[in-house]
């Protein structure tokens, strides 16, 4: 761990009306001076845009062209922003449907670390309330899926709709082994039983539809739930499994990551 | 140190600022590493005081059976750096945090009591405010009355479905209305002091005879040790010094023993009417 220092973040929103006040997080910028570390993390779906704007939202390859501007006008700003008000002034410049909120304080340690947190909880489906797994459920996938052994043989945010209600859902890795399995990384630490049943219940929905229809290529697709509880969750972990499984949706808990990257590489194709 | 203040609940880290309140305490909005909390440092405007007449707040209200926030102290190293709402920095050493509840302020509205699943709490709540001279939820003078009801939270948490639940909050202004804290705490027109404070005209129908009675029986209960323990516990970096804490011993102690013989009837205003019968 490095020694922890104070760095700046924001939150990117896709804001079509100002007037209207209302947005939909998009991504997140981390800055530590300290680090010298300067990065955006920008969704790969539109589900939240689409879920909150529906047709106002208009063109969605345009608004993932911008996302690809403002993501590399972020790395063209590396060499210029060395402090938190240089920050501030770049983010006021994007006055737009895109905006970067003025920055906040937060405590760095490891930027890559908490660039990857600031993402699930702010621009992920978490919920607000909800604590944070030490280290989070997707930071752990990230660290076994992205290594060498996998690589050609794992697909990163990989974006579907689930059939029947339209929606899109973005998994965080997909392989192909004879069908497509796709990856979510999930943390059911919602402090209210009825809170994490109602994630589990949504997740397995979700599951079920897209089980049984197949892709436009005409193979089938099986949702992969690789899940974190909070430590005193004991109770809870078999019903979400059990609510899982009858939904066709598999259950990998942390301790197993290691076990389905070896099936990923010993059958993904 | 009345260790731990709130058994299972202790933030060790803030990861980061959520948003700068422009409040008398300069509260700060942050996600710590046991989730969502609010923050009041050293190097608020109102200085160190105020967060001790919070702590001791609080820990009375807790040891009076209300509910209240989890809570701790935080050992804030002053990473990240905090500027507050007035421009101050946020100092390091133990700061005050309380867990975030989803909840609303309370309206004022004697009517909107009714959402209540503890209205008998409101006795109680009086009796606190009362017993630690509470200027920041009401008090009716010098006229015109200072009311807060802001500081009157209603937690969705621990209540069933369709109700709300009386949480005590914000004692920062206990004791002296936000001013420093001194020696001359136990006076005798402060431990006499029968303004009714605490009582806002919307309680007034909530607090009955027979819940005022209940009120004064956990009031009776206390263990005036367990008093001197909180007084004790106040970190030693928030600046109140020995003869200090020996005056707020006495002014709680002898508060307490007044309010035995004064409450209920001091906020009712024919408490004759009621001293012969259990209820009203």
């Amino acid at each position: 761990m490095n020694a922890p220092a104070t760095g700046s973040y924001c939150v990117i929103q896709y804001c079509p009306d100002r007037s209207r006040l209302e947005a939909a997080n998009l991504g997140v910028l981390l800055f530590s001076p300290a680090h010298g570390f300067l990065a955006a993390r920008l969704s790969q779906g539109n589900d939240r845009v689409r879920r909150f704007f529906r047709e106002e939202a208009g063109d969605l390859a345009q608004l993932n062209a911008m996302k690809r501007q403002l993501e590399h006008a972020v790395a063209a700003a590396q060499e210029g922003i060395r402090t938190p008000e240089e920050l501030r002034e770049f983010a006021a410049r994007f006055a737009n449907e895109l905006q970067i909120s003025a920055p906040r304080p937060l405590r760095v340690e490891n930027p890559e670390v908490e660039l990857a947190q600031l993402f699930d909880e702010l621009v992920g489906g978490r919920v607000r309330r909800d604590p944070v797994l030490a280290p989070p459920i997707a930071e752990a996938l990230r660290r076994r899926f992205e290594a060498p052994d996998l690589a050609g043989k794992i697909r990163k945010d990989v974006s579907v709709v689930v059939p029947v209600i339209g929606e899109e859902i973005t998994a965080d890795y997909a392989f192909q082994n004879g069908r497509l399995n796709l990856i979510q990384a999930k943390s059911f630490v919602q402090q209210r039983t009825a809170d994490v049943l109602r994630e589990a219940y949504k997740t397995a929905v979700d599951g079920h539809l897209l089980f049984q229809q197949p892709t436009s290529d005409g193979i089938g697709q099986q949702l992969i739930v690789v899940g974190g509880f909070a430590d005193d969750a004991g109770e809870l972990r078999p019903k979400v499994e059990a609510m899982l499984a009858k939904h066709d949706v598999q259950f990998v808990g942390e301790e197993a990551i290691d076990r389905l990257a070896e099936r990923i590489r010993d059958s993904a194709h | 140190m009345v260790a731990p203040l709130t058994p299972g609940w202790q933030p060790t880290k803030i990861r980061r600022v959520v948003q700068c309140l422009d409040t008398g305490s300069d509260a700060v909005e942050v996600m710590t590493d046991a989730g969502p909390a609010f923050a009041k440092f050293l190097g608020n405007r109102e200085g160190p005081h105020v967060l001790a007449c919070e702590f001791v707040g609080t820990e009375l209200a807790a040891l009076l059976g209300l509910p209240v926030f989890d809570h701790a102290l935080l050992p804030y190293d002053g990473v990240p750096e905090i500027a507050l709402a007035s421009g101050r920095r946020a100092e390091p050493g133990p700061a005050w945090i309380t867990r975030r509840e989803e909840g609303i302020r309370w309206s004022s509205q004697e009517d909107d009591l009714r959402d209540l699943d503890n209205p008998a709490d409101i006795a109680l709540l009086v009796l606190l405010d009362l017993w630690t001279l509470n200027c920041d939820r009401y008090r009716p003078e010098p006229p015109p009355p200072r009311s807060n009801p802001s500081n009157v939270f209603l937690s969705r948490e621990g209540a069933p479905e369709g109700k709300l639940r009386l949480v005590a909050m914000d004692h920062t202004h206990i004791l002296t209305c936000g001013r420093e804290l001194t020696s001359r705490l136990d006076t005798i027109d402060r431990v006499q002091d029968n303004r009714r404070h605490g009582l806002f005209p919307g309680f007034v129908k909530a607090v009955t005879w027979d819940r005022a009675l209940a009120a004064r029986a956990r009031l009776e209960a206390v263990d005036p040790a367990k008093v001197r323990e909180i007084v004790a516990a106040i970190p030693r970096e928030w600046s109140v010094e020995s003869p200090v804490r020996s005056s707020l011993e006495r002014f709680l102690e002898q508060r307490r023993n007044w309010l035995l013989q004064a409450f209920p009837g001091l906020v009712f205003d024919q408490p004759e009417l009621f001293a012969s019968s259990s209820t009203p």
